[in-house]
C-alpha cells in the first residue's frame, strides 16, 4: 500500500515536472502502440487478478500519456508512454510470477495428499 | 555560411538553457543514485543474469542514458525518467527470474509426483496380487473351480447320507475351511445350491436339494458367518453333471455347490 502511494505520488510529480517542459518533440505514435499492446498482454496474463496494483499504475500512466497527446505535449506523452509500457510489462511479469507460485502451492498440496495416500496403502498392504 | 552553421548551435544552447530553467537540477539526484545501486546489485545476482539477461541489458542502457543526461546537466525530469525506467526494468527482471525458478520447481514436483504415483500403483498391484495369490491358494485347498459364475466349490454326496439332509460328521472339516475362507474375504457373498440325482419324484428331489443347501448354510452360520452373506437354492435334479444311468454318475450328481461370485476388483486409479 505504502509502495503504491509512493508510486502514485512519483507519477503525479513526474506529470507536473514533465508538463512544465512541453516542447516540440515528435508525436510518440509507435511508443503509444507499444504501450497499448504491453497493457493488453498484461491483461491477457491475468494481471487484473494477479497484479492489480501494477496494472492500475500502468493504465493511469497510459491515460495520462493519451491526455498529453491530445494537448500536443508530445515530450510529456513520450515519457509517460515509455513508463506506461515498462509498468505494463512489470504487471505482466508480476502476474506470471504470482500464477506460477500459486501453481507450485497447489502442486505441493497435491503431492502431500498422494504421499499420505501412499503411506496408507503401504501400511494396508503389510497387514 | 558561418551564420548558417552557427544558427543551430545557438538555438540548441537556447533550448538547453530553457530546459535547465524548467528543471532545477540538484547536486545529487536521488532517483539516479537509487537506479545505480539497484543496477549494481542486480548485475551481480547470478540468478537474474541467468534468467533475465535482456532486461538487465535494457536497464543498463536506460542507466547509461540517465547518466549522460545527468552529466550534461539536462533537466531533472529526464534523469528521473530514465532512472525510473531502470528500476522498473530491474523489477521486471526479478519477476521473470522468480517465475522461472518457480516453474523449475514445478517441473521437479511433477517428476516427484509421477514417481510417487508409480510407487503407489505398484504397491496397490502388489497388494492385489498378494490377495489374489492367497485366494487362489485357499481355493485350491478347497478344490474350487474358477468359472464364469465365480469360484465354484463342489461338495460331494459324502457329506450327506442317501435321502438325508443332515450333514455327515466328516463334513465339518470342509465346512470349517469354507468358513475360514469367508472370514478372510468378508466382502464375498456365497450362493449355496443343492442338487440331486434323478432317482425319485421331482418335487421330492427339489425339497431334498433345498434342505441340503440349507443344512450347509446353517453349518456355516454356526461357524460364525453372517446369514446375510449366504443365500441358498434348491435345483433338484435339473442340473446333472454326470449321467444318471450309472451309480457313480448319480453319486456325482448328488452334490452341493458353493458359488462365490467374483467381487469387483478394487484398484483405484490416480489420474495425472
Amino acid at each position: 500500500m505504502k509502495q503504491t502511494l509512493i508510486r502514485f505520488s512519483a507519477l503525479a510529480m513526474m506529470v507536473t515536472t514533465l508538463s512544465a517542459c512541453g516542447s516540440k518533440a515528435p508525436k510518440p505514435v509507435s511508443e503509444l502502440a507499444l504501450a497499448g499492446s504491453a497493457l493488453q498482454s498484461a491483461e491477457t496474463s491475468g494481471a487484473r487478478e494477479y497484479a492489480p496494483i501494477e496494472l492500475r499504475i500502468a493504465r493511469e500512466k497510459k491515460a495520462a500519456a493519451d491526455n498529453a497527446m491530445s494537448k500536443k505535449k508530445y515530450a510529456t506523452a513520450q515519457r509517460l508512454t515509455e513508463q506506461a509500457r515498462a509498468d505494463a510489462e512489470l504487471a505482466r511479469a508480476t502476474a506470471e510470477a504470482e500464477k506460477s507460485s500459486l501453481a507450485l502451492q497447489e502442486a505441493q498440496d497435491n503431492i502431500k495428499m498422494i504421499r499420505d495416500e501412499a503411506t496408507r496403502t503401504s501400511t494396508g498392504a503389510s497387514k | 555560411m558561418i551564420k548558417r552553421t552557427l544558427r543551430p548551435a545557438i538555438t540548441a544552447s537556447l533550448v538547453s538553457i530553457a530546459l535547465m530553467s524548467c528543471g532545477s537540477a540538484p547536486k545529487q539526484n536521488d532517483s539516479l543514485e537509487q537506479a545505480r545501486q539497484a543496477y549494481e546489485k542486480a548485475s551481480q545476482d547470478v540468478t537474474l543474469v541467468k534468467h533475465a539477461p535482456e532486461e538487465l541489458d535494457q536497464a543498463r542502457d536506460a542507466l547509461n542514458v540517465a547518466e549522460t543526461r545527468w552529466r550534461k546537466d539536462e533537466d531533472a525530469g529526464s534523469v528521473e525518467h530514465y532512472s525510473y525506467l531502470v528500476t522498473q526494468r530491474l523489477r521486471i527482471a526479478e519477476m521473470i527470474s522468480k517465475s522461472n525458478e518457480t516453474d523449475r520447481k514445478l517441473e521437479d514436483m511433477a517428476l516427484a509426483r509421477r514417481s510417487i504415483t508409480l510407487d503407489l500403483r505398484e504397491a496397490e498391484l502388489l497388494k492385489a496380487r498378494q490377495e489374489a495369490g492367497e485366494l487362489q491358494r485357499q481355493m485350491a485347498a478347497l478344490q474350487a473351480e474358477k468359472t464364469e459364475r465365480g469360484m465354484v466349490l463342489t461338495l460331494g454326496d459324502v457329506l450327506f447320507d442317501i435321502n438325508e439332509a443332515t450333514l455327515a460328521p466328516g463334513a465339518s472339516r470342509n465346512i470349517a475351511k469354507i468358513a475360514s475362507f469367508m472370514r478372510s474375504y468378508p466382502e464375498r457373498q456365497a450362493v449355496i445350491e443343492g442338487h440331486t440325482d434323478s432317482m425319485g419324484d421331482d418335487d421330492y428331489n427339489l425339497d431334498l436339494s433345498r434342505a441340503r443347501a440349507f443344512a450347509v448354510r446353517q453349518a456355516l452360520i454356526e461357524e460364525g458367518i453372517a446369514g446375510a452373506r449366504i443365500s441358498t437354492q434348491g435345483m433338484g435334479e435339473t442340473l446333472p453333471v454326470a449321467s444318471n444311468a450309472t451309480s457313480s454318475g448319480r453319486q456325482e450328481n448328488r452334490r452341493v455347490e458353493i458359488i462365490f461370485p467374483d467381487a469387483p476388483t478394487q484398484i483405484s486409479e490416480y489420474e495425472e
